[in-house]
């Protein structure tokens, strides 16, 4: 497996605070990785160091063999990189169609006209949003504004799918939905970075985990392995960990 | 629907005929009302389509009708009328790509108050210019162009913008400056350049502007910077535009001829008064129709299907 995304010495400072600090991972392509870490820790940060709201003062992100650290997030978004947003943002005076079709428009493919509808309504079916392509946003359920999102972002034609907490506030039964559409999304060949708390969904879904705390690099592996992780445990815990097994936080 | 389409096209082409018959068969006072009217259709219409879908308030719409009104003033007599205009056009897009690289990245109120520095900025420039280089602060402006021509002219500028406008509203720039809007952040991560769009909206915008100003600097015949850089002009079209409703290509001109209309009558009836007069129909119109006439009738058909699908 090749490597789609390189950072290395990832830095991002506010004022007097850290927010990323120096930090270092891979995601190579196919590959479901989760960025974990407790509220605070600068998972957000880092995905809008990688997608381009945001540009680092030290360090570097190789994507697709390409520097991208710095670029503005327009260049990144066509290089193939698409993200979703933690507090979902839809274009609110848009259709579902139109906000997909704006994906569509100005990504990799540049597609326009009745072509671009066509493909427009196969990613709203694809992510279950079939019957309300007419209607504004604002009309949706939040599940289903995630899920417009979500093909706002397919339309990109992205290599890499960045997913900001995606999955919180989902029923159970939305749950599952969304972790089969994620799967496969992934087996389609797209290479998804996920930020998330629900732990169910790192367990079934995240091939690796790369987790953080206070902008730092603490631990990266198995899912099952940094979650027993002693410093994993205890960034989310406490100090008191002792007999409280893996870190459900 | 495209019987329908073809039905609008039809009526907007009679509209258009009809108002290219209006200087014979109306008297002085009546041309040069219908050219009033007529230069701020194009000024609201210009300044909306830019402002309308980017949300950026400008008040710079008078640096470009003064600039465009000033290179009448120097080229009208030496040089052949279309080339002028083209002049005026050339340097008002050349300001306007300047300004707007400069500024479009500043967000809401810093670009207003911006914009409003700038018309003032150009306003002393040109007076410094005429004070100490050409040794005199008016000009006057000869031309042998009649009223019902400027105003022929003005009507062509305007179908014009309507055109492009109505293009624009189809084209992948309208998709772009309507995602911009609802969210600069997302637009950028949809793979849209929003620098380039709002500049070349601008560019695009101001161009009818500093035409406007062009075309009717031979009705004053005489102009100084006071009057070519009237600030007025600018909050005026705003309050126009705003009265008429952004979000439609065809609103502003709903506000236009009210607003022109109530501006003439008080103007002949309280001329002392008239500042005070155009304050309080600012302060009514944000009050009272924040969405415009436009945004007014269509909460009310809304609120009517709403009401009919209840029953």
């Amino acid at each position: 497996m090749s490597v789609l995304l390189e950072v290395d010495g990832l830095t991002r400072r506010f004022g007097g605070l850290v927010a990323v600090d120096a930090l270092g991972f891979t995601v190579a392509e196919r590959e479901i990785v989760g960025l974990l870490g407790p509220n605070g820790s600068g998972k957000t940060t880092v995905l809008n160091l990688l997608s381009g709201v945001l540009s680092p003062d030290a360090g570097r992100i190789g994507f697709r063999g390409q520097a991208i650290a710095g670029l503005p997030a327009h260049r990144i978004a066509r290089l193939g990189m698409a993200r979703t947003f933690q507090l979902v943002r839809p274009l609110a005076s848009l259709t579902c169609r139109d906000n997909v079709r704006t994906g569509l428009a100005f990504g990799r493919r540049s597609a326009w006209g009745a072509a671009a509808e066509t493909e427009a309504d196969r990613l709203l079916e694809r992510v279950g949003l079939g019957d309300v392509r007419g209607s504004l946003p604002g009309e949706l359920t939040y599940i289903d504004q995630k899920r417009l999102e979500l093909a706002r972002a397919l339309a990109l034609q992205p290599d890499l799918l960045l997913l900001d907490e995606w999955l919180a506030g989902l029923n159970p039964t939305e749950l599952d939905a969304g972790i089969a559409l994620i799967r496969s999304l992934n087996g389609q060949g797209i290479t998804i970075l996920l930020v998330e708390h629900v732990m169910d969904a790192i367990r079934s879904l995240c091939h690796r985990c790369v987790v953080m705390n206070a902008g730092r690099l603490i631990a990266t592996g198995l899912p099952a392995e940094v979650l027993a992780h002693r410093e994993v445990v205890r960034a989310y815990l406490g100090e008191d960990e002792g007999d409280r097994g893996e870190g459900d936080a | 629907m495209t019987g329908r389409d073809a039905l609008i096209g039809i009526a907007c082409l009679a509209g258009v005929a009809l108002l290219a018959g209006l200087p014979f068969v109306v008297a002085d006072y009546g041309l040069s009302l219908a050219i009033n009217i007529m230069s701020y259709t194009v000024l609201a219409t210009a300044w909306s389509l830019f402002s309308g879908p980017t949300r950026y308030v400008s008040l710079a719409t008078v640096a470009f009708f003064g600039i465009g009104a000033y290179t009448t003033a120097v080229f009208v007599e030496t040089l052949a009328w279309p080339l002028v205009l083209l002049i005026a056009m050339a340097i008002g897009s050349v300001v306007a790509a300047i300004v707007g690289l400069a500024t479009l990245r500043l967000s809401g109120v810093y670009f207003v108050i911006f914009s409003f520095g700038l018309a003032e900025l150009v306003r002393q420039l040109v007076t410094w210019f005429e004070v100490n280089k050409t040794r005199t602060l008016g000009r006057y402006v000869f031309a042998d162009i009649t009223a019902a021509q400027i105003y022929w002219q003005l009507l062509a500028l305007a179908v014009l913008v309507f055109a492009i406008g109505f293009l624009i509203g189809r084209s992948r720039l309208g998709l772009a400056l309507r995602a911009i809007g609802d969210d600069e952040t997302v637009a950028r991560h949809c793979g849209i350049d929003v620098t380039r769009a709002k500049v070349a909206l601008f560019v695009l915008s101001t161009v009818f502007m500093t035409l406007t100003g062009a075309i009717m600097a031979p009705r004053w015949t005489y102009i100084d910077p006071a009057i070519a850089f009237n600030p007025v002009v600018s909050f005026t079209v705003l309050i126009m535009a705003l009265l008429g409703g952004v979000h439609r290509l065809y609103g502003p001109v709903l506000g236009v001829v009210p607003l022109a209309l109530l501006f003439e009558y008080l103007l002949a009836r309280f001329p002392n008064h008239f500042s005070i007069m155009v304050g309080l129909v600012f302060i009514v119109i944000v009050y009272v129709v924040p969405r415009g006439v436009v945004g007014l009738v269509e909460d009310t058909v809304r609120r009517q299907a709403a009401a009919k699908s209840a029953a």
